[in-house]
């Protein structure tokens, strides 16, 4: 009877995740954000997407309490601003270090041979920025996150990943993802709350496979079972420490649930054409913290405050240089 | 009024109890050391999230900063008359909520004027002087390079594009451009023009013809598209589109870009109805000077629509082509207004029957 008990009340008490956006008022934040895009030709991005992140951010609620997003469309121009002269100094080098050569000069080589080397570390370099920027920014009761990983640490991962990758004909990409995964939220914590992740890349493998081979003879229907697999891989094999304490998420994502929301999301977005884009983004964020859950002793009451980082946006502004969504 | 709230450190996450009294000049707080006079002045405040359900307050010089959450919706509109007037709340949106309905109205008219500047004056003028400053010469050598790659991986037939070359030089059409017509044995009903004068011409086209007169118009309007140097400026305004919409949308705001790529997808197609438009006009010129009968063009349009019935249900005011009923009127009225002489060419009609023969 108390075990009983017990369970439910524990059961009730894992749904610490719930995210209170509404589409209408994300599609008001889009609207506006559009129109100051345009009006300045492109420069007011930076702040459009500060505003964007702190809008899911503090409609993202754990334990009561809201999350919150502190940078600021300034920081993040300033970070654009300077990734736009790495690649100036970048493309400048290989250009110059080009001419150089064809007048004989050695000098040229060892431009190229230097811009070469940026060019391999820029995209460990932007993760680690990014990461290193947005979780400094991001807080939860005042507690700070944070990114502890190097750029040497990153750029090792992606070099033996790619590698691997390549002359395993793809099949590596399995492992390249988790190891990218395991190398981000390894080094990541909030306050002393240290995250993990056990993930195998041997079992994410065979999860695409199967789930490939299973939409495949199911013409397309398995697709949402699959789906909701890798989102499980994903969360459940995440993990957080305090001390001694342990903490594990769950996701509870069904097929029939994927297939819901994604059904909805592709017709909300074609029948509007793509104007309901932020109706289907609100719907899928409710869906995903609605089945995550929380087990574990951790104490979230009590988690310390670490030591402040202060990273710059730099790495942010290389991904939107690329256009990439990180 | 006396309230409820949630304060917390900024050196951990437990949240203590407060008692709070939203006044006009700050927030006053009992049952707390750690602030002076126990009043939170508003100019004070970092930052505040207006979440609806809550009011999350930061408090401090810099991050890690004290939190105080107010949870009371009665204390949030005290909250939010009293700190109106402040400025440090940098936020454009907020800013803009205040302004009311008439900033984003206003927002948007500035916003479609910009387009509109850009698509009714900046775009054509550079079309203009981009189109006359391309050498015939380059999109001669454009249009024979893409017509190569189109014969290799096509079922390109030489005998009838020898035919159809006849027949072209007995039509004598009179061009700035080398016009080249190619034979393709395929099933799609379909004829199209490259830019410097390479048109390729389907089978399934001719085999839907019943007498030269009908070729004669599809060629006259494939010379329109090539004379007005339609492919160029379809790639011009294509070009223009990416370029305008990447200046609109910065670096990348997929919502906005995915409107301004469906309007402009809808500008593009307009304009290609235009090309049409333009195209069928000259094929008319075409059948007024080589003394054709200008039914030709009607029938043409006929056989097509039957085709076009059967294979497109879908809306066709969506589609590259003007209405195929709207083309047969515009014909008629044609042939039936402008004064044609027209006689019976036997040696077209000769070589069009070689090309029906198998």
């Amino acid at each position: 009877m108390t075990t009983e008990q017990t369970i439910i009340k524990s059961d009730i008490d894992d749904r610490y995740f719930s995210y209170h956006g509404s589409g209408a008022e994300l599609f008001k934040i889009f609207f506006v954000n559009a129109l100051l895009t345009a009006i300045t030709f492109g420069i007011y991005f930076p702040w459009a997407k500060a505003k964007v992140l702190a809008y899911h951010l503090s409609n993202l609620e754990f334990k009561g309490s809201r999350f919150a997003f502190h940078g600021t469309g300034k920081e993040m121009f300033k970070g654009f601003i300077k990734a736009y002269l790495i690649f100036i100094v970048l493309f400048g080098s290989f250009f110059v270090g080009q001419l150089m050569l064809q007048g004989g000069s050695a000098i040229g080589l060892i431009l190229i041979l230097i811009a070469s080397i940026i060019q391999i570390i820029i995209i460990p370099l932007a993760i680690v920025g990014s990461a290193r920027y947005r979780m400094s920014r991001t807080t939860w009761r005042g507690i700070h996150f944070k990114y502890t990983g190097t750029v040497k640490r990153m750029a090792w991962v992606l070099l033996k990943g790619f590698f691997f990758t390549m002359i395993t004909f793809g099949i590596y990409g399995a492992w390249l993802m988790v190891d990218i995964v395991e190398e981000i939220l390894s080094n990541s914590k909030i306050g002393d709350i240290q995250f993990k992740f056990t993930g195998k890349g041997g079992d994410l493998f065979w999860t695409r496979l199967a789930g490939g081979f299973l939409t495949a003879i199911t013409f397309g229907i398995y697709i949402f079972k699959y789906q909701s697999n890798l989102r499980h891989f994903w969360l459940n094999n995440a993990r957080m420490l305090q001390g001694e304490h342990k903490g594990t998420l769950q996701s509870e994502t069904t097929g029939s649930g994927m297939f819901k929301m994604l059904f909805l999301n592709a017709l909300t977005i074609v029948l509007t054409l793509g104007l309901g884009i932020p109706w289907a983004l609100t719907r899928q964020l409710k869906y995903f913290t609605d089945t995550t859950l929380v087990k574990g002793k951790i104490d979230y009451d009590n988690i310390q405050q670490d030591e402040v980082d202060d990273a710059d946006s730099t790495g942010e502004g290389i991904f939107d240089m690329f256009n990439i969504e990180f | 009024m006396r309230t409820q709230a949630f304060y917390a450190d900024g050196k951990t996450s437990r949240l203590t109890k407060l008692e709070i009294e939203i006044l006009p000049h700050g927030i006053s707080i009992f049952n707390f050391e750690s602030l002076k006079n126990n009043v939170l002045l508003y100019e004070d405040i970092k930052q505040f999230e207006d979440q609806k359900t809550q009011y999350i307050i930061y408090i401090g010089d810099s991050a890690p900063f004290q939190t105080i959450t107010i949870k009371d919706p009665e204390a949030k509109v005290l909250f939010d008359r009293y700190t109106a007037h402040l400025n440090n709340v940098n936020d454009t949106h907020r800013k803009i909520e205040k302004i009311g309905p008439i900033a984003y109205v206003g927002g948007l008219a500035a916003v479609i004027a910009l387009l509109a500047l850009f698509y009714l004056i900046i775009i054509p003028a550079a079309k203009t002087g981009i189109v006359s400053s391309i050498p015939i010469s380059y999109e001669i050598e454009l249009g024979q390079n893409a017509a190569k790659t189109i014969i290799e991986t096509q079922n390109f037939d030489s005998s009838k594009t020898n035919l159809l070359n006849q027949f072209l030089t007995e039509l004598n059409l009179k061009s700035k451009y080398p016009l080249h017509i190619n034979y393709l044995s395929e099933k799609t009903v379909n004829a199209y023009a490259l830019p410097g004068g390479e048109i390729f011409v389907y089978q399934g086209i001719i085999d839907k013809m019943d007498n030269y007169e009908e070729l004669v118009a599809l060629i006259g309007h494939e010379t329109g598209h090539v004379t007005n140097r339609h492919g160029l400026k379809n790639q011009i305004n294509a070009l223009s589109s990416f370029i305008v919409i990447q200046l609109f949308t910065g670096a990348s705001d997929e919502f906005f870009q995915s409107i301004l790529t469906n309007a402009s997808n809808l500008r593009l197609l307009s304009y290609s109805r235009e090309a049409e438009r333009e195209a069928d006009i000259y094929g008319f010129e075409t059948m007024k000077i080589t003394h054709t009968d200008p039914k030709g063009m009607v029938n043409l349009f006929e056989k097509l629509k039957g085709d076009h019935d059967h294979n497109h249900k879908v809306l066709d005011f969506i589609s590259t082509h003007p209405n195929i009923d709207e083309r047969i009127l515009n014909a008629e009225e044609q042939a039936q207004t402008v004064n044609f002489t027209f006689h019976q060419n036997k040696k077209l009609e000769d070589i069009f029957h070689q090309l029906k023969s198998k």
